[in-house]
């Protein structure tokens, strides 16, 4: 049973490359599986359909294999549908592979090259990468050197003998994160959200008439928050009053659950959409809608 | 020890945050620590990096099952990796390259005396105690009287200022008498007028430089400046620099192409190879690629011969759609607007140190302007006429307008300087074309062959025109920052990989999540009791208002049940009880971080430190 099943999937890999290699020799518009470039000043950019009338973009070998390869990773992960297979799981330990590596790489060149080596040593900085920086050291850059023995006893972590020694830049981490974001929630979220709660119940509109949609609006919104952190009150026991109350704030918090729960599946099948339109249109170039 | 301290830096930490939200003067502590917690949040991303070698590596060794993964993933690390680090085909960034210099090494301890430029004056001596701007650090000393040890007596620089060193000073210190010295020292210190906006010196690049070619008699008025060692030694490297000689075969020359006159000296058309002289610089650049015709105002009849030169492969539409686009390009009454307006005469900005003899002289309201003393100079009749006559003649070449005009009546440089700034704005004519055959084939539209060819050809002879002169410019140009490119650059290695790799195949998973999240609503969504159908019915309104079908179905409803319909229902739940759900969970969220942030940094949450095995 497996043999048949390893031999249909191999057919149906092989006739899907095969009619994707056969689009692309016979697309009509000599578009599909390659990737367009025209120079401007003296850098590669993608060309449009202009440009290839003029005569003035040619096929960039590099940027091609690029679109088959990103091409096929996107079939290899869509693999998983069906179940784990070797296909999904090289996609996924290259994605682990590069993303490690992108990371890595963006920390390198725009945190640690500016905001560390870049303090402590200007003039060498500016030399090597950064031509638009002071070699001039500013008042108090010496004091980057803590980050500097943070990081170095955070790298310690992976050295066995010494790695206690990575809790002390962690607890920096844990201590001056705990002491920023209890300051900045209380600020942005905590009392910019009860004051804007605080809305008129009486609305008027800008005819200066009474605008009874708008107060209802108004007092639904201040009645639900109230219920809701009612609801979130576990100090007295919900019953009577109390408890109709906090049943209200679960049905309030039951609709803004699936209101998000709708806009979460909205904005995958939005990237569902990006990906199929990405197979179709850029790779094979075909207009299927 | 290896508990009690963590405990400690963290409490510590984070109760000096606190406090410093609360102390003006302190607030920049917290903006530190986030810079100082940013970088150790990269930091880190090598410690996670280095785990992930380490994991896969072992592995790999161990031949342990799926290693061949774990060896995929160890590729793939190191390659990115590499070429991330080593910004491995990476050019050197156009913005901070000086195209069109040549440096000379030159320090500031090296320049000669002759550059040191001192001005006597009578300022406060708190002035010497701040910092000064980061620019002028090295080239400027204050000086203090020898009568009075609390009032500064001279001001002294060394090299040419800059004017953004200029303007850096400036913004050192409001005191007028501070900013009237920097004029005066700044008006000192500027090279001499034959070697203004040619030769300069960049004291944050340790650089002598000059700007495009080095004629012979600049050469020797540099060398007259001093015989210091160094001194001849970087004139010397400036000349061998900057009289360089890089040509260019050419592949394609646009009919006619003349080298301008006041480049002649560092620019040699032979035949077909094109030889720069020094660097090539912007300007020179721009004065070479500026050769093609722009577009004007086009008369009726020009307008269907335009046409009728397409043939009969236009159809109707798309015929007039042709005169539509050609017809309001622009027209003689814009340009002559725009001259008139840059006739006007405009406030003059006083000089600080004019500002200082009014606040002198006892004026209360002081005005950072005067009025100017000039007239207005607008076109005249003849100028007008000329004009409205030179646009519509495509044997008048627009750049050489101003010279015609300011022989029939007054004419300002502002005036000629607003005619080529709106000559540059005005599309060349194979732009033009470029976006006609862009209208003409938008949706269904087709063009044949031929008259794609007929309409695109200016628009190729540009395309190639300006990429012969910019390799010669790149050939030109030595480069002075190699590593000074952006690490994402299109086209390089790690760009490469970012946008094949790592960005198809982090969005296709998030995509998978699509069905996955469809496939466990399907299984868990059941509408057994009041608050689970709430729950059902909202997604499925919320779902239903984000496609064209869910509008479609209730489009049918009267107006008086228009809150019924599907896309007003969606926002009332969005703007209304979406938002109130969200605030008291945001409120819960906020109360919840504070009272765990007080529990971590009271020691009463360990959890950080590990089991201290």
């Amino acid at each position: 049973m497996q043999g048949i099943e390893r031999y249909i999937w191999t057919l149906l890999i092989l006739f899907l490359l095969g009619g994707a290699i056969l689009q692309t020799v016979w697309d009509p518009q000599q578009s599909a599986g390659r990737v367009y470039v025209k120079q401007v000043e003296g850098v590669w950019v993608p060309a449009d359909e202009i440009d290839r009338a003029a005569g003035i973009a040619e096929v960039s070998l590099l940027r091609s294999t690029g679109l088959w390869i990103s091409a096929l990773f996107t079939l290899c992960i869509f693999s998983f549908m069906y179940r784990d297979n070797p296909f999904y799981k090289i996609a996924e330990a290259t994605v682990v592979g590069v993303s490690a590596a992108y990371y890595m790489v963006v920390g390198f060149w725009t945190t640690m090259i500016p905001n560390l080596f870049g303090k402590l040593f200007p003039g060498l900085i500016q030399g090597w990468a950064m031509p638009g920086l002071s070699p001039e050291p500013e008042p108090g850059s010496w004091t980057y050197v803590v980050p500097l023995v943070l990081g170095i006893m955070l790298l310690m972590r992976l050295v066995p003998k010494v790695s206690w020694i990575s809790v002390w830049p962690l607890a920096f981490i844990i201590g001056t994160t705990a002491g920023l974001r209890m300051v900045a929630f209380l600020e942005a979220d905590f009392l910019s959200q009860i004051e804007n709660t605080i809305v008129p119940i009486v609305a008027w509109n800008s005819s200066g008439l009474f605008d009874p949609w708008k107060s209802f609006e108004n007092l639904l919104l201040v009645v639900s928050v109230l219920a809701c952190l009612v609801y979130f009150f576990f100090s007295i026991e919900h019953k009577g009053a109390v408890g109709g109350i906090s049943r209200f704030g679960i049905w309030i918090l039951m609709i803004t659950f699936g209101a998000m729960f709708g806009m979460t599946v909205m904005g995958r099948i939005a990237l569902l959409a990006i990906r199929l339109e990405f197979l179709f249109r850029e790779w094979l170039n075909l207009n299927l809608v | 020890m290896k508990r009690t301290v963590p405990l400690l830096i963290a409490a510590i930490c984070g109760f000096v945050l606190i406090i410093t939200a609360f102390i003006p003067a302190t607030v920049t502590w917290g903006e530190t620590a986030t810079v100082w917690f940013d970088v150790l949040a990269a930091i880190a991303f090598i410690l996670g990096g280095g785990n992930l070698l380490k994991v896969h590596l072992r592995k790999v060794s161990d031949r342990a099952a799926g290693w061949a993964y774990s060896l995929i993933t160890v590729v793939t690390f190191l390659l990115t990796l590499g070429v991330g680090l080593l910004k491995w085909g990476v050019p050197p960034g156009s913005d901070q390259e000086f195209f069109g210099y040549s440096f000379a090494s030159l320090s500031v301890a090296d320049l000669p005396e002759e550059l040191t430029f001192r001005l006597p004056v009578d300022l406060p001596g708190d002035l010497a105690a701040g910092t000064l701007p980061a620019s002028v650090r090295r080239q400027l000393r204050m000086t203090f009287a020898e009568n009075d040890s609390q009032r500064l007596g001279t001001l002294e620089f060394h090299g040419w200022m800059t004017s953004s060193q200029k303007s850096d000073l400036l913004g050192f210190h409001d005191l007028l008498d501070w900013k009237c010295a920097v004029e005066q020292l700044a008006e000192r210190s500027a090279p001499p007028a034959s070697l203004a906006g040619k030769v300069s010196y960049f004291a944050e690049h340790e650089a002598l430089a000059i700007s495009g070619t080095l004629p012979e008699a600049t050469e020797q008025e540099l060398r007259a400046i001093s015989a210091t060692q160094p001194w001849t030694a970087a004139v010397t490297e400036l000349a061998r620099l900057a009289r360089a000689p890089t040509s260019r075969t050419l592949q394609y020359i646009p009919s006619g192409l003349q080298v301008p006159s006041s480049r002649e000296d560092s620019l040699k058309l032979q035949g077909q190879t094109l030889t720069v002289i020094g660097p090539m610089t912007p300007e020179m650049r721009a004065e070479l690629t500026d050769v093609f015709p722009r577009v004007r105002p086009l008369a009726e009849q020009e307008i269907e011969r335009f046409v009728a030169d397409m043939g009969d492969t236009l159809s109707e539409d798309q015929q007039n759609l042709l005169r539509g686009m050609l017809g309001s390009l622009w027209n003689a009454e814009q340009l002559i607007t725009v001259l008139n307006d840059a006739g006007k005469s405009q406030p003059v900005k006083k000089t600080y140190c004019e500002l200082r003899a009014e606040q002198l002289a006892g004026v209360d309201d002081l005005s950072p302007t005067r009025d100017s003393s000039e007239p207005d100079t607008q076109l005249n009749a003849a100028q007008v006429e000329a004009l409205t006559a030179a646009v519509m003649n495509p044997e008048v070449n627009l750049r050489t307008l101003g010279s015609v005009l300011s022989e029939l009546g007054p004419w300002i440089p502002a005036q000629e300087s607003a005619l080529q700034k709106f000559r540059q704005r005005l599309p060349t004519i194979g732009q033009r074309n470029r976006t006609l055959v862009a209208a003409l084939t938008l949706g269904d539209g087709q063009l044949p062959r031929a008259t794609l060819d007929l309409l695109l050809a200016p628009y190729r002879e540009e395309h190639l025109w300006n990429n012969e002169v910019f390799a010669l410019y790149e050939a030109a140009h030595r480069v002075k920052y190699a590593w000074s490119g952006g690490y994402l650059q299109d086209g390089s290695p790690f760009w490469w990989s970012y946008e094949y790799a790592f960005k198809p195949l982090t969005a296709t998973m998030f995509a998978l999540l699509a069905f996955y999240v469809a496939s466990a609503a399907f299984r868990a969504f059941r509408a057994k009791n009041l608050e689970a159908f709430l729950l059902l019915a909202t997604a499925f309104i919320i779902l239903l208002g984000r496609t064209p079908t869910g509008v479609w179905l209730t489009s049918g409803l009267p107006d008086s049940l228009s809150i019924l319909r599907i896309e007003n229902m969606t926002a009332f739940i969005l703007s209304v009880i979406n938002t109130a759900g969200n605030r008291a969970i945001m409120i819960g969220i906020a109360l919840g971080i504070v009272s765990t942030s007080l529990k971590i940094l009271l020691g009463g949450d360990r959890s950080y430190l590990g089991s201290g095995d």
